[in-house]
């Protein structure tokens, strides 16, 4: 043993004079503090001679020229004189060999190296001359170099930049990737899915000069740009569905994620972006989607934990949103400051408390139910299963569309039941329907009052609009009882409206609050007074506030009661001031005869106004104040001569619903109706920030050590005081988070600007040019490039934040277009491939590699962008730990289920096994980088997880479908084309041969396996003609395509 | 100012030792994808050796090898299992000393009026050692002289799940990693065919506290280093089944294809990646045969099922997880973590904590006798706990969340067997002898495996992070034999 350690000791010492020798005749002959000296001295000076004043030792430090050229304490010697490396005492005690003596000392664990210590020396001779730390100095505009060798082959600046480098460490950059790897690679890197074989072959055979610039604009416009550069946003912000804490709920946040991809898509101005996330709520007549994007500050972590601590959570509520903001916008590790001054950048705790009084306005609680040991009146009644407020509820585009897109399906469902026969049936159905509309062109009629009654006195009005004006103060257990005529022709349907009147302070209801609750019941009253009560098969409001919650949800169907919106913290807050619906759609249809009168009875206190109207249209939807889908308006309004067949078809199908009663409906029809009243009406809630009334606000402290039991100072919101505030106001009432946000995207600001387009290099080629992303302070990097860095930041903030510019100017250059992984000198000179002297290979994302299989085994379902998270296959029992409440999962059916990775729902305590397999961060924190391990799990997941098998039967069965009758070479070729952009090398091409030969003999003798190959567990059951077992060994093959490394890579 | 962009020596200044092993790496070790090298991030040495072998090697000689952590989730009473206090006793039901109390964080007691509890269980003196501990763990009782006892631990989160966190990662902020995670960071798996760190949890009738797969993430350091949760039902690790119709020899068919045609692209490509790949895959499938084996328990004597007590192998129980702990030992899986839910005694205690000692006191003491006989304790060690304790107030018929005081044993490589360590005041409140905090039980765990926590540690965000953080720690030497 020993012996052993003698010769790991002389092992050690000969390394370390090796590199010390060789590394020693390298001291540049510049030696500058922020590329040279500031890296030594902030890993291993700064703890205790830096900015923490508290743990400053011998009053030292060394991170100002001011401090290191002061004298030392009880001295007459100076730490650093410059000039006079023989007069600074900082080189004695560096290069000292008593372990008494020596800086840094021993327990430190940080010796510096023998070239650490003559660059210190170097700089010190050279006048140590201190400079201010890279990322926080001004943002100039730099000069573009010109290179000399290679010139011409700049596209744009950001080459000038690249060859110059390359040209001084006398390296050739490399050739442009072939046209297939070239249009792989940016379709996978723009929107995330590789390209179709038509997308590639008109690529190959464009001749024009810009072939290549017309793709990037095509993909620049593709509505997946949005989806793929949503990605990594959403992991600096940590988007899940989850609050992350103990019971792990689920919240209410898509349309965030739906705001985020609709922002890149429309290339909203990246100024514009953050404003409206940190502040969209505080912006004058804030749009819904403005409150959307508010969801940001929503996304900190959150518990509903018995005995948890509201002040010691709320207190991680700062934190996490502090920790975000340096992480998002200002690539600072402010989380460092919680405690104490951050060690290394010059951000004090004060800042840190400071930047987190930001947001002491948000209404938000510190656990998000009321318990008897921490009550909170404001959430009273509170379960586990209830969403976390404030949320908004919104109009959802993407849920609009698949309403509308359900909608069709339901045409086409129901289209394959018209009979020929049914013709003139449906003609005077028509021609009825299209006399209805000219009278009532909305398809709702409104009925008329006939007598008014009232249990308890509850005072009323008719109006002329036909509403019936209940008013005076509530009134228990009333029943009021409201007649209508019952007009000619068949009802199939019942809306109420509550509306809002003057005489109930402009509201719908008579609560204090303008809210009202109200359980209707219907009843039909022949001229003979026969009474048929009409219940309703169901009923859905636009508004309402539910009366339960399940996983966060609330049921998409009405109650027996109906409560008006808005629920407890609710936006819009003003609900209760705009008209609300109720439909209630009956069970067949009604067909008024002569004198029937409609009697509805109320159940309600506190009312206000309400219509009541009928139609004969079984679709409708609330929300929509159309009681048909706009198709089925265009046909009926449309001349019997001049329908059109998709007219016909419209109507025809309405038709039928009109007619089919409740119980005759088919299973099938049900089942997509229940995902259609799921849309509810495309209305979506989502969390947003609320600010509380100004008096409100809590005070925010200083808390020594983190300590939420001790708070200290008072402090009260500013920006870090050691960065540019020039713009940030100082009068006025105290800063808001619109101060806060225009800061950040000031031009006075040094980091926002870098921070983005540091970030952005990295999607594009593979590491940050400083590459720590999330830290550009003093323990980061020195950039790499460092000018470069400094001219896209500035040109992107003088672009006006035009991130699809930035991305265009990125994947246009030419060092962008080289190719990757083919330079064994480059592997040997510049091994991290910083110079990019080629392009770098890069394993595709968690959510790519979802997205690339599904899209090659055309089962991709795509056209939807945004929308609620989706639920792909996942192992059995996988929850089984999660509790308050208990979680199933049940997997996303339908087009659902094949929905992009962007979708997939975020547990974040237990990550879908895949996501985590593939190294998709969990989002419980900030992640600007992702890891890119290679791990067993990865290989199991892509051989065995049944997406990835399905995806497999699913290539078998497409290149049966488009290469039918194909001899194998050209079906192998096909997946090759589909799965890699290219064509399969002879040697591939009869490998696969072969090996398809070999599982044809199995699966021909094996037809039991064979079955069980093809079949399979999942959704897309085969409906192929070709027999199981060449199915089955074509399967096989595919699944080897899609587990390829050249597969799951972009090179 | 015009820097020399990457003048030779400043990338050798941060790249040195990672050049070292580039060559390495294109040889065939890369076990990690070559940004991440580069990255500041999480790098672990020299790429395919674990971190402290491309170090130099662990800091001085380990004892243990391996370590099977028995996490009791939920917070066990330390006053009914392992720390007796006749004064707590004594004034049962009578209001609790405000001296304790006073500007103490409480948990659902806040606010209210504290009544002292005594403990409803009996303790007896066991073995030559004579350890007291409670009747209703008498077969921990029947090891006591195998055991160290420590009845001074506190830690610093009061609510479970920063709790766990804070057991597992020594800290309360999300992305730290576990402790699991580091061992597996710094000394590398031992077995070929398993992963390095398998998780498993088990519970009692009632679904108790949750657990999140948090508890065992790698957090900022690269995923293959994350705890593999072994599933109770279907298969034991995620996708280690083959599909439908695809038979074992089919599979490794399949995989020879791949195999092949990634060496094709190995031929043009210089992308060290590519031979990680092919590498994984040879795991991957060693996995599906491996882990079948080791979750078949129908080779186990009745004997040894009758030891853990267990009644169905397989079942998800503790008593099965401790077995299939074993036999993860056995075969070399570094960390073993094995989460039982059922502790989290807020009321009816009395007929909680005896369920809950049911089903995991006779499996705990048997994996120590059986590691024993097997000769495994010896460099095993074996670390039996909650995340905190249970107050000596009384809530309602039981106990609210405790974390000044409470107790955890130890057994197994060059651990002291029959002693007691520390102590809590006479209300068992406090701990107030030889305290050990959640990170001197990190120090100590790992100075068990030859590591010095404060010079082990890992670059993340400009900081070199350590699992025991920066505030003070000690590995705990009177315990150690």
């Amino acid at each position: 043993m020993k012996m052993r350690n003698t010769i790991l000791l002389i092992l050690a010492f000969m390394t370390h004079s090796f590199s010390s020798m060789v590394m020693a005749n390298e001291i540049p002959e510049s030696v500058t503090f922020n590329a040279h000296i500031r890296p030594i001295f902030s890993n291993t000076c700064f703890a205790c001679h830096g900015f923490d004043a508290k743990t400053r030792k011998e009053n030292l430090r060394l991170d100002t020229p001011e401090g290191a050229y002061a004298k030392l304490k009880n001295s007459e010697k100076r730490a650093i004189v410059p000039g006079k490396p023989d007069e600074s005492a900082i080189l004695e005690r560096i290069f000292s060999n008593d372990p008494d003596e020596v800086m840094p000392p021993p327990e430190f664990h940080k010796d510096l190296t023998a070239t650490q210590k003559s660059l210190v020396r170097a700089w010190i001779e050279q006048g140590a001359k201190y400079e201010e730390h890279w990322s926080f100095s001004p943002l100039v505009k730099t000069s573009i170099p010109q290179p000399s060798a290679n010139a011409d082959e700049a596209a744009n600046p950001i080459d000038a930049f690249i060859l110059s480098a390359l040209e001084a460490e006398k390296l050739l950059p490399s050739p442009p990737a072939d046209r297939a790897t070239l249009l792989r690679r940016l379709s996978l890197d723009l929107i995330g899915l590789p390209p179709s074989i038509q997308e590639l072959d008109a690529f190959l055979n464009d001749q024009s000069k810009d072939a290549y610039q017309k793709q990037v604009e095509r993909l620049l416009a593709s509505p997946h740009y949005g989806e793929r550069m949503a990605v990594p946003w959403l992991d600096i912000v940590r988007f899940s569905d989850t609050v992350g804490y103990h019971g792990d709920q689920n919240v209410r946040i898509f349309p965030y994620r739906d705001y985020v991809i609709k922002a890149f898509n429309d290339n909203k101005p990246f100024d514009q972006f953050t404003i409206e996330q940190l502040a969209g709520d505080l912006l004058p007549d804030p749009t819904d989607d403005q409150l959307v994007a508010t969801g940001f500050l929503r996304l900190n972590l959150m518990t509903r934990e018995g005995g948890a601590q509201p002040k010691e959570y709320l207190a991680k509520h700062l934190g996490d949103r502090v920790r975000a903001l340096g992480a998002a916008w200002m690539g600072l590790t402010t989380g460092c400051a919680e405690c104490h001054d951050h060690k290394f950048d010059p951000i004090t705790a004060k800042d840190y408390y400071s930047l987190g009084a930001f947001f002491a306005d948000l209404r938000e609680w510190g656990v998000y139910a009321s318990y008897g040991f921490t009550p909170n009146p404001d959430l009273d009644g509170f379960n586990n299963d209830f969403p976390f407020p404030p949320e908004i509820q919104a109009m959802n585009d993407a849920t609009l569309y698949r309403l509308a897109k359900l909608q069709a399906q339901g045409v086409e469902h129901l289209a394959g039941l018209i009979k020929p026969e049914n013709q003139t049936e449906i003609d005077e159905w028509a021609a009825s329907s299209s006399l209805y509309l000219d009278k009532h062109p909305s398809g709702w009629n409104a009925l008329m009052p006939t007598a008014v009654k009232s249990l308890k006195g509850t005072p009323s009005e008719v109006l002329e609009d036909r509403s019936i004006l209940f008013t005076g103060p509530e009134i228990k257990e009333e029943l009021l009882t409201v007649d209508f005529t019952f007009p000619a022709g068949a009802a199939r349907a019942i809306r109420m409206e509550a509306l809002p009147s003057d005489k109930n302070s402009g509201k719908v209801g008579r609560q204090i609050n303008g809210k009202f609750a109200v359980k209707p019941s219907f009843v039909l009253i022949g001229k003979d007074s026969s009474e048929t009560p009409l219940i309703p098969a169901w009923s859905q409001a636009d508004r309402r506030t539910p009366h339960a919650y399940s996983h966060g949800q609330d049921s998409p169907l009405l109650e027996p009661e109906w409560r008006a919106a808005p629920a407890p913290w609710e936006e819009p807050q003003d609900a209760a001031a705009h008209a609300q619906h109720a439909i209630y759609h009956l069970p067949n249809k009604i067909i008024a005869t002569d004198g029937m009168i409609l009697r509805v009875t109320l159940a309600s206190a506190d009312i206000g106004r309400v219509r009541i109207s009928t139609t004969s249209f079984a679709e409708s939807i609330p929300g929509n104040p159309h009681a048909m889908r706009n198709e089925l308006q265009v046909a009926l309004t449309t001349a019997p001569a001049q329908r059109s067949e998709s007219h016909q078809k419209e109507i025809a199908t309405a038709w039928i619903l009109a007619n089919t009663t409740e119980i005759e409906l088919s299973e099938s029809y049900k089942n997509l109706r229940s995902q259609i009243t799921d849309c509810r009406g495309g209305f979506a809630h989502s969390m947003v920030a609320q600010s509380v009334p100004q008096d409100k606000i809590p005070s925010t402290h200083i808390l020594p050590r983190g300590n939420w039991m001790a708070p200290a100072e008072e402090v009260k919101p500013a920006v870090p005081n050691f960065l540019p505030h020039a713009s940030v106001r100082t009068d006025g009432p105290r800063l808001t988070r619109l101060d806060l946000a225009k800061w950040l995207v000031n031009a006075e600001n040094p980091l926002t600007s870098r921070q983005f387009s540091n970030r952005l290099w990295k999607q594009f080629f593979g590491k940050g040019l400083s590459n720590v992303l999330d830290d550009l302070g003093n323990q980061g990097e020195w950039p790499s490039h460092p000018q470069l860095l400094d001219w896209l930041a500035v040109e992107f903030r003088e672009s006006g934040w035009d991130v699809k510019h930035m991305v265009r100017l990125m994947v246009n250059s030419r060092t962008y277009r080289q190719q990757s992984a083919k330079r064994p000198d480059l592997a040997e000179k510049d091994p991290f491939n910083r110079l990019l002297g080629e392009q770098a290979p890069r394993r595709l994302d968690a959510e790519i590699i979802r997205d690339n299989a599904l899209s090659i085994a055309g089962l991709l379902k795509s056209d939807t962008i945004g929308g609620a998270s989706v639920k792909p296959y996942q192992p059995a029992g996988y929850y089984m730990n999660l509790n308050f409440p208990e979680r199933d999962y049940i997997a996303s059916i339908g087009d659902e289920q094949y929905r992009r990775g962007v979708y997939m729902h975020w547990q974040r305590t237990f990550m879908h096994p895949m996501l985590a397999g593939f190294d998709a961060p969990s989002r419980e924190t900030c992640t600007a980088d992702r890891f890119q391990s290679n791990s067993p799990q990865q290989a199991l997941t892509l051989l065995n997880d049944p997406s990835f098998v399905e995806a497999a039967r699913g290539l078998a069965m497409r290149i049966f479908r488009e290469k039918n009758g194909g001899t194998d070479f050209e079906k192998i070729q096909h997946a090759m084309r589909l799965a890699l952009s290219r064509e399969a090398k002879q040697e591939e091409l009869e490998s696969l041969a072969k090996f398809l030969t070999t599982q044809r003999a199995h699966y021909k003798s094996r037809p039991e396996d064979a079955a069980a190959v093809v079949v399979g567990t999942a959704q897309t059951v085969s409906s192929m003609r070709q027999d199981f077992s060449e199915l089955a060994a074509w399967v096989q093959l595919c699944r080897v395509i899609l587990n390829l490394h050249e597969t799951i890579t972009r090179y | 100012m015009n820097h020399p962009f990457l003048a030779e020596f400043q990338r050798r200044q941060q790249d040195f030792s990672r050049r070292t092993f580039l060559q390495k790496s294109f040889a065939g070790i890369g076990g990690m994808a070559l940004s991440q090298l580069l990255g500041a991030g999480a790098s672990s040495g020299p790429a395919g050796l674990p971190y402290l072998q491309g170090q130099g090697g662990v800091h001085f000689p380990a004892r243990a090898k391996r370590i099977v952590h028995l996490c009791m989730a939920g917070g066990p009473s330390h006053l009914e299992s392992y720390d007796p206090k006749p004064e707590l006793d004594r004034l049962n039901g009578q209001p609790f000393p405000k001296s304790f109390t006073a500007g103490q964080q409480l948990a659902q007691l806040q606010g209210s009026e504290l009544i002292a509890r005594g403990s409803f269980t009996n303790f007896k003196k066991w073995g030559n050692s004579g350890i007291e501990i409670s009747e209703l763990f008498p077969h921990i009782g029947s090891i006591a002289d195998d055991i160290c006892l420590v009845r001074s631990m506190v830690t610093e989160q009061i609510n479970h799940d920063p709790a766990h966190a804070f057991m597992n990662s020594g800290s309360i902020l999300k992305g730290r990693p576990s402790m699991g995670s580091w061992l597996l960071y710094g000394l590398g798996a031992e077995s070929q065919n398993l992963p390095g760190y398998v998780v498993m949890v088990s519970r009692g009738e009632d679904a108790d506290q949750p657990i999140s797969a948090r508890q065992w993430s790698a957090g900022f350091l690269p995923s293959k280093f994350q705890g593999v949760q072994f599933q109770s039902t279907g298969s034991a690790v995620h996708y280690v089944g083959s599909p439908d119709g695809v038979c074992q020899s089919t599979q490794r068919q399949v995989i020879d294809e791949i195999q092949h045609l990634n060496g094709v692209l190995r031929e043009e490509r210089l992308d060290p990646e590519i031979e990680t790949r092919i590498s994984q895959y040879e795991m991957a499938f060693r996995m599906q045969s491996s882990v079948p084996e080791l979750s078949d328990m129908s080779g186990e004597p009745k004997h040894v099922l009758d030891m853990y007590g267990i009644k169905q192998p397989g079942d998800g129980s503790f008593a099965s997880n401790c077995l299939l702990a074993r036999r993860m030992l056995e075969r070399g899986v570094r960390f073993v973590q094995l989460y039982h839910r059922g502790w989290d005694h807020h009321g009816e205690i009395e007929s909680k904590m005896p369920a809950a000692a049911l089903l995991t006191d006779r499996p705990s003491a048997a994996l120590v006798k059986d590691l024993k006989q097997r000769g495994l304790l010896e460099d095993t060690l074996v670390i039996w706990g909650g995340e905190f304790g249970r107050t000596p107030m009384g809530q309602g018929s039981g106990r609210d969340h405790h974390i000044k005081g409470f107790s955890l044993w130890l057994a197994g490589a060059g651990i002291k067997p029959g002693l007691v360590y520390g102590a809590t005041d006479e209300m068992g409140y406090s701990a107030v002898q030889d305290i050990v905090h959640v990170r001197d039980l990190h120090a100590t765990l790992l100075h068990q495996f030859g590591i010095d926590h404060s010079r082990f540690s890992t670059k993340f965000q400009g900081l070199d992070y350590k699992l025991t953080g920066v505030e003070p720690a000690k590995a705990i030497k009177a315990i150690m034999a």
